[in-house]
């Protein structure tokens, strides 16, 4: 009963701004969003791809999903991140690749003829 | 140059002009082809050298931190990044290309798409477009126009000597042959002229001997010789003297050479039926009565006495049919054609009517001749209009 009562209530906030309910409180702390996303368009380049594989990390984190480089993957263990259904992560992921987008903040210098 | 001369050095001219151009052509072929993708080579060489640029540009952009990223724009050149679900990201530019590895033209641009790993800023394919150097491809153009006309020129010189070259021994050959005949006929004519005069003579002194058969043959021998000799003196006038082309009353010289032939006629007892209209031609009087004279005497020659000859001349042809011999169908098709086989066993026709061929062609005339066995031949020459 209480497990159905969490589902439900998880499942009314994940829309509203998961980003920020859920994950605010580690990442702006230890990894901020822009290296992840930087880190995931590298190896993933679309959005759909990084949707996909992102969100298959936070359902089941592990190693071998990992994106990040050695260096901070030693220093924060993968496998000990914490886990997410799916809805509330792709949500969340959603959110993070609207709000870290790069191609948005570029501009198409004046061509001086 | 004598016409069958002219024609061959055009038709060796032509040949050889063709098949040195066509030579040249396949080489520039070639060529083009070689400088069309050395023209290319230089084009990717500057779209990869571009390219590196941009990558170089994008790696720092994905490494920077700041709110606004400008996009590298690189001047005279185009260029777009597309993700690997190629979906258009970013370019100054926003082309509509198949995303395959490589390079291509299309329309006036000159694409290099290339794969990005990693993906910077999520780029999997960068493409850069470059205006086509078209101002390279005029040049190659004008190169090669310009040498195919030098090449005409000098293949055309080289014809031209090579053909006088080859053409000198021919013509000095062919000189050769017609002083020969000049000399000869020059030395025949006096002995002829005297065998037949004393002929005469001997029969007007000798009247009792006047129907021998040994004196007839001999008159019939010499008046053949006479023939011969006339028929090659045409053959050196042929070729040497410039013919007198102008525009001749072919009814009114008819009419004179049948007057000239009318004793020989009357002598055979043959009655010659002429129908003559006015008619006239283009042509070289000599050849017209030569012409004329050969044909007439022919059938005068092959007719047996009391027969007739019918004769029609109009603006249209000329007909010349005899109630002769005729000529056997096996030798029809040779008879004109037996310039220096003259065969006194086949027809004996002599040189007559290979002269009325030669003739015939030089002025586009078509030569007809029909013939039967013992019924009589049928000559029509069309004139040409
Ligand atoms: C308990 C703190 C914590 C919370 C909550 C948290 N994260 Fe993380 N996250 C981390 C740490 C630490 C890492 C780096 C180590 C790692 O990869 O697990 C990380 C890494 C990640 C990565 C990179 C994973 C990889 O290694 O490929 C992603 C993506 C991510 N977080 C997304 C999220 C999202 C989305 C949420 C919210 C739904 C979230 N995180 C919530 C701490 C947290």
């Amino acid at each position: 009963m209480e497990k159905i009562t969490f589902v439900l209530l998880v499942e009314v906030i994940a829309f509203a701004n998961a980003l920020h309910t859920y994950c605010d409180r580690c990442h702006l702390q230890y990894i901020p969003y822009q290296m992840i996303y930087k880190r995931a368009l590298l190896l993933y380049s679309s959005k759909r791809r990084i949707l996909e594989n992102l969100t298959n990390f936070l359902i089941d984190p592990s190693a071998s999903k990992t994106i990040l480089p050695p260096g901070l993957r030693n220093r924060f263990d993968p496998n000990e991140h914490p886990t997410f259904p799916k809805s509330v992560a792709q949500e969340a992921i959603k959110e993070l690749i609207e709000q870290e987008d790069l191609i948005k903040r570029f501009y198409i210098p004046k061509k001086e003829e | 140059m004598f016409p069958s001369e002219k024609k061959s050095f055009y038709r060796f001219l032509a040949i050889y002009i063709f098949s040195t151009l066509l030579l040249v052509l396949v080489g520039e072929y070639f060529y083009y082809t070689f400088a069309l993708h050395k023209i290319e080579d230089e084009e990717r060489r500057e779209l990869k050298k571009v390219s590196n640029q941009i990558l170089w540009r994008l790696k720092e952009l994905h490494q920077s931190f700041s709110k606004k990223l400008e996009y590298p724009v690189i001047k005279g050149f185009h260029s777009a990044i597309f993700d690997i679900d190629k979906n258009y990201l970013i370019g100054d530019f926003k082309p509509n290309i198949p995303l395959q590895e490589g390079s291509f033209i299309q329309g006036d641009l000159f694409f290099l798409v290339r794969k990005v790993k990693p993906h910077y800023l999520g780029a999997a394919y960068l493409v850069v477009a470059k205006k086509k150097d078209q101002q390279a491809y005029n040049n190659l153009l004008k190169e090669l126009l310009v040498f195919t006309l030098f090449s005409l020129v000098v293949i055309v010189l080289t014809a031209v000597i090579l053909g006088k070259l080859f053409l000198k021994p021919l013509k000095e050959t062919v000189t050769l042959l017609d002083n020969f005949i000049k000399d000869a006929t020059h030395e025949l004519n006096t002995p002829i002229n005297t065998i037949i005069t004393n002929i005469e003579l001997f029969k007007e002194f000798n009247p009792h001997l006047k129907e021998d058969e040994e004196l007839k043959r001999i008159e019939i021998a010499s008046w053949r010789l006479q023939k011969i000799f006339s028929d090659l003196s045409f053959l050196k006038l042929h070729h040497n003297i410039k013919k007198n082309i102008e525009i001749l009353e072919a009814d009114e010289i008819l009419r004179e050479r049948l007057l000239y032939f009318q004793p020989l006629a009357l002598s055979k007892s043959l009655a010659i039926f002429s129908t003559i209209e006015e008619c006239k031609l283009e042509m070289d009087r000599n050849d017209l009565e030569t012409l004329f004279d050969n044909l007439i005497s022919n059938a005068i020659k092959y007719t047996p006495p009391l027969k007739a000859i019918y004769i029609t001349l109009t603006p249209r042809e000329l007909v010349i049919r005899d109630e002769g011999i005729g000529i056997d169908k096996k030798d029809l098709e040779f008879i004109t054609h037996r310039f220096f086989r003259a065969n006194k066993d086949k027809g004996g026709f002599g040189l007559g009517l290979a002269i009325v061929r030669k003739i015939c062609e030089y002025y586009g005339f078509e030569l007809r001749i029909e013939s039967k066995k013992n019924r009589g031949t049928k000559v029509t020459i069309r004139w040409r209009k």
